[in-house]
């Protein structure tokens, strides 16, 4: 006995068959109640309000769909068993053929049942129906008899309630001469049937995804049909299949038997391919190994009566259940509000259930974490080119970070080559990355409920858009404290919403350059709380950290937050992959402080992003002029009006500000051409030296990127935190011939012991850099440096704290410079040096290409002007004719005058 | 048959019913779907100017790729078996039902289709500020 027969005797009720012909009744009976519910006119959002209102019509959905498989199924297995005993020749020849005929009308059928829920993929699968029939000649016509006009279920919901069903059942009659299976039989089959049904949800899509499948009975053939581009080829070989069923009585019996391997053959081919289609086709048709919760076979139904609504008005416009418990919700921004996306938008789950459990299954508590941003914030509905471009954003590459930390360690032969932070490995320079800086980039989940604060790092959209007020916070605070969290009810929930406050850059721009404490006027010390002293003001920040205050910068003096200043198009990015942030930065002083007047744009002319911002700050009034920025971006906050002084509204509060021009003097000073607005109106930059780290196996560490602790960590020792005037240095663009000179900090400074490490390569041992790296460190004032601040400053230049000695006894000024900290042994330079005194530094010398300090040629001019200074105030006249043009005032030199003496510098 | 026979059986009727049913019926079903198939002409799609955003932005089934005031206007419809395309990834169009992938200018890059997404006819309503395409 075969291997079918034997399960059939053993374990089932009654034959293939006869289970077939149970399935088929108790399918067509159950679908008799669901007609009432059903509205051909809007079948998803009627079927949606069934499963939310009426647990007895989700109970015959059920049991309609899982009748309906078990039909099918065992109705294969029947013509298997058929086949295989070769009893398919006790059929008369006339009822042979409509049987064969009738596989199309099951699938038909089946089919149909698949595209009347109306949701994502069944209109897809109507669309691959359709346009499969419109391949064969006349096909158009079949599809419109079969299917009818787009977007009409009517036509179709005919065929699948009389048309297709009665054929089937009149076939059956015909081939088992009753329509009324054994009481035996019909009963377990119910029973059975029954249990499943309230254990298991019908399929239906409750959220968009970019995964179309069809029924699962076809997804061998949607693999087939992924392989041709002629799907004609397809039904012919399905027409050719019929066929050769049909045949199959008057094939002689040794070729039956070979005929029947071969469709054996095919069909656990067939089989293969829906497995495939099923488990491992992911989204646009990706492979993956994760199956989908939407396409989880058996999603539990929990069909608990109490839990539904009475009433449809309850539901809201979208027909979701969530609001069963969570009506009202407050808090939102007016576009995400529920009754504008609902919830599920958002928080995925089941919408379409009233039972908490199976509502909750697979939900996502905290949407917008870029691991999830596709499936929510960035649906084509939402934001997707927007997620697009955040992945993109050096916020989320941190890309400049990995590839100078790996050149530092050796690792990499460039300091610019493009890298994500989420893609780092585990050498020295990647194992420091995660032990101090790989929680700081977008793509770090927010793992926690919370408002954005100085501990918050990475979040996806949540890192900029999410604010709570009071009630939400109060609320939160409530449910965390609460003794049975599973009973809370919120009703508040946090906004999401264009107000993207300093609070929220605060948590990753207070480190490494710490621009957004020195913007508010904070310097970081290396101060514990304890060791506070009484004089001067202090504060300590949430990680404990003690800051002095030194200086605000005039534009926060002025209430100016991140965002007046940074666009949209420089945070998230504008899609491209940049290496370093500053090439992200697509706003400079000049775009706001011009002399000539710049490009300007009316509402119109703006792109949909700006367009839809001054919409949201509502100033979308028809006549407006702005400024767009150099980068060719609008600055939507900007206004100018004739020969008005030009204005910047806040973001924050809407008060205006005046956009000044530039002093007469930053414009025409010949000789001060290369300065950049920075190099003379930063008023100070933190800076820290004697850095060194070391790899301590014993120490307590933590992976940041992984978010776990572990074994051994890299460890930084900081010798000294400054707050100093910055020192200025060269950036020669190559594309463009622009030299320019720029604010440096000694970024880089440090040694580190790579011997240390584990997992260290052969010949790796101690290595020192001393790389100087451009920074902005926002501490702009409106008042420029002095000329003394620069020519008679050794920081500035490049050499370090100290003192240039300058001899006037001979007929030439000697200079010399006595430095104030001791060399570095490493390279016998002054701690806290750029250059040599009057020397060139011939190594690599700062963290970016084609940036520089001063080289002797420069220096020496630097010092030369300063040497005036010497005897002549400032103040004076004459220097100040020298700022205008110190060649003409070169020549009008007395013999009093004094050059410095360059040939041999005492060092 | 036996014409001379007096009365006609239950069988002969339905096959002379059928038969003399069958050119009404054929008849009925084609003015039916010729009917259909006029109702289902050209469709008139109005897309607000403001939910166009540069570069590739999907809409009910139309796809628009934006370069300043420069649109190229495509159906959504994948040249396949007609699938509703909603997404991009990775510089693709990309037909979640059988994996074709398009550029952004609509052409094939990968199979199974064969054919470039269809190009629609379209005008800009500078004064409503909206795209009509013609589908
Ligand atoms: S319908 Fe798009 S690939 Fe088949």
């Amino acid at each position: 006995m075969n291997l079918l027969s034997k399960i059939e005797k053993r374990f089932l009720p009654g034959t293939y068959g006869a289970i077939a012909l149970a399935s088929l009744l108790i399918c067509a009976v159950s679908g008799i109640p669901l007609a009432f519910p059903f509205d051909v006119s809007e079948p998803f959002e009627s079927l949606k309000v069934m499963m939310l209102t009426n647990p007895a019509g989700v109970f015959f959905r059920n049991m309609h769909y899982w009748s309906a498989q078990s039909f099918l199924v065992f109705t294969i297995l029947h013509f298997w068993d058929h086949l295989y005993r070769s009893t398919e020749d006790n059929v008369k020849k006339g009822i042979w053929i409509r049987l064969v005929v009738s596989i199309f009308f099951i699938f038909f059928v089946m089919l149909s049942g698949f595209i009347l829920k109306g949701d994502a993929d069944s209109m897809q699968a109507r669309m691959i129906f359709g346009s499969l029939l419109a391949t064969i000649p006349g096909g158009k016509w079949i599809s419109y008899s079969l299917l009818g006009k787009e977007g009409d279920f009517q036509i179709l919901y005919v065929h699948h309630i009389a048309t297709a069903t009665i054929f089937i059942f009149i076939i059956t009659y015909e081939h088992v001469r009753t329509v009324w299976p054994r009481m035996k039989v019909f009963l377990i089959s119910l029973g059975m049937l029954a249990i499943f049904s309230f254990l298991f949800q019908a399929p239906i899509q409750t959220h968009i995804t970019n995964i179309v499948k069809g029924p699962w009975y076809f997804l061998g053939l949607q693999e087939i049909l992924h392989w041709t581009s002629h799907p004609w080829i397809v039904l012919i070989c399905l027409l050719l299949l019929m066929i050769l069923l049909f045949y199959i009585q008057q094939i002689p019996n040794k070729s039956k038997l070979t005929t029947k391997h071969i469709l054996a053959a095919l069909f656990i081919f067939y089989l293969g391919l829906t497995i495939t289609g099923y488990f491992f086709r992911g989204e646009n048709w990706s492979w993956t190994w994760n199956v989908t919760e939407a396409y989880n076979p058996f999603r539990p139904a929990g069909i608990y009566p109490e839990n539904y609504f009475t009433d449809n008005t309850d539901l809201g416009k979208l027909n979701e259940g969530c609001l069963l418990c969570h009506e009202p919700m407050i808090g939102f921004s007016k576009s995400h509000d529920p009754s504008a996306i609902g919830c599920a938008s958002c928080h995925l789950g089941n919408p379409f259930t009233p039972n908490k459990n199976e509502a909750h299954h697979s939900m996502i508590s905290i949407p917008g974490n870029l691991n999830n941003a596709a499936k929510t914030c960035g649906t084509s509905q939402c934001h997707p080119d927007i997620i697009t471009r955040v992945n993109n954003s050096i916020m989320t590459t941190n890309s400049g970070m990995v590839s100078v930390d790996r050149f530092i360690f050796g690792e990499s032969d460039s300091l610019s080559k493009f890298s994500r932070i989420t893609e780092i490995g585990h050498s020295a320079a990647d194992e420091h990355l995660r032990n101090l800086c790989a929680h700081c980039h977008l793509g770090k989940n927010k793992d926690e409920f919370g408002s954005i604060g100085q501990l918050s790092r990475g979040g996806g959209c949540n890192a900029c858009h999410l604010n709570y007020n009071q009630p939400t916070a109060t609320e939160l605070a409530n449910y965390l404290s609460s003794n049975e969290p599973d009973t809370f009810l919120a009703r508040n929930h946090p906004a999401l919403n264009i107000e993207v406050s300093d609070d929220h850059c605060f948590g990753c721009h207070s480190r490494s350059g710490r621009i957004s404490l020195s913007y508010q006027g904070w310097h970081e010390t290396l101060l514990d709380k304890s060791e506070i002293p009484d004089t001067g003001t202090y504060k300590i920040l949430e990680d404990q950290r003690v800051l002095t205050y030194v200086h605000e910068d005039i534009h926060h003096a002025s209430g100016m937050t991140c965002t007046d200043c940074h666009i949209s198009y420089g945070v998230m990015g504008d899609g491209n992959n940049y290496l370093h942030k500053e090439e992200q930065v697509m706003i400079s002083c000049e775009d706001c402080h011009f002399s000539n007047t710049p490009d300007l744009a009316g509402i119109d002319d703006v792109d949909e992003e700006s367009k839809k911002l001054l919409e949201l700050y509502g100033w979308d009034e028809e006549k407006i002029s702005m400024i767009i920025a150099s980068s060719g971006y609008p600055m939507i906050n900007t206004r100018v009006c004739g020969a008005n002084t030009p204005m910047l509204i806040l973001k924050k509060t809407g008060k205006m500000l005046p956009m000044k021009a530039p002093a007469e003097v930053c414009l025409n000073s010949k000789g001060h051409e290369s300065l950049t607005c920075g190099s003379c109106h930063t008023r100070w930059t933190p800076q820290c030296l004697g850095c060194h780290n070391q790899y301590d196996k014993a120490a307590d560490g933590y992976d940041l990127l992984a978010n776990q602790p572990v074994e051994g960590s890299w460890v930084e020792f900081a010798g000294k935190y400054m707050a100093l005037d910055p020192v200025l240095g060269i950036h020669e663009n190559p594309s463009t011939g622009v030299r320019e000179i720029l604010t440096f900090t000694p970024g880089m400074v440090l040694s580190i012991a790579l011997e240390s490490y584990p997992g260290r390569r052969a010949n790796d041992d101690m290595v020192f850099h001393r790389l100087f790296a451009p920074i902005d460190p926002h501490t702009t004032s409106a008042k420029g440096r002095d000329c003394i601040s620069c020519h008679l400053d050794p920081l500035m230049t490049g050499y370090g704290q100290g003192k240039i000695h300058y001899d006037m006894k001979g007929s030439k000024i000697k200079l010399n410079f006595i430095p104030a900290y001791a060399s570095n042994k490493h390279d016998d330079l002054p701690e806290d040096a750029w250059i040599p005194f009057l020397k060139d530094n011939d190594k690599l010398s700062s963290t970016r290409y084609h940036h520089r300090p001063f080289n002797p040629e420069e220096q020496k001019n630097i010092l030369f002007a300063g040497t005036c200074l010497l005897c002549h105030d400032q103040e004076e006249v004459i220097m100040k004719e020298a700022i205008d043009d110190f060649e003409l005032v070169l020549s009008k030199r007395t013999p009093a005058c004094k050059e410095p003496q360059w040939a041999e510098p005492h060092l | 048959m036996n014409w001379r026979k007096q009365h006609i059986n239950r069988k002969e009727f339905l096959r002379w019913a059928g038969i003399l049913a069958l050119v009404p019926f054929l008849y009925f079903w084609y003015s039916v779907i010729r009917v259909k198939s006029f109702q289902d002409g050209r469709k008139k799609i109005e897309i607000p100017l403001s939910a166009i955003v540069e570069g590739l932005s999907f809409h009910d089934q139309v796809i628009i790729n934006r370069e300043g005031n420069t649109f190229l206007v495509f159906s959504s419809k994948c040249t396949h078996l007609g699938c509703n395309i909603t997404e991009k990834q990775g510089g693709k169009i990309i037909c979640p039902c059988h994996g074709s992938q398009y550029d952004y200018e609509g052409n094939v890059i990968k199979g199974p289709a064969t054919k470039r997404l269809k190009r629609l006819d379209f005008l800009i309503e500078e004064k409503e500020k909206m795209v009509v395409v013609m589908r």
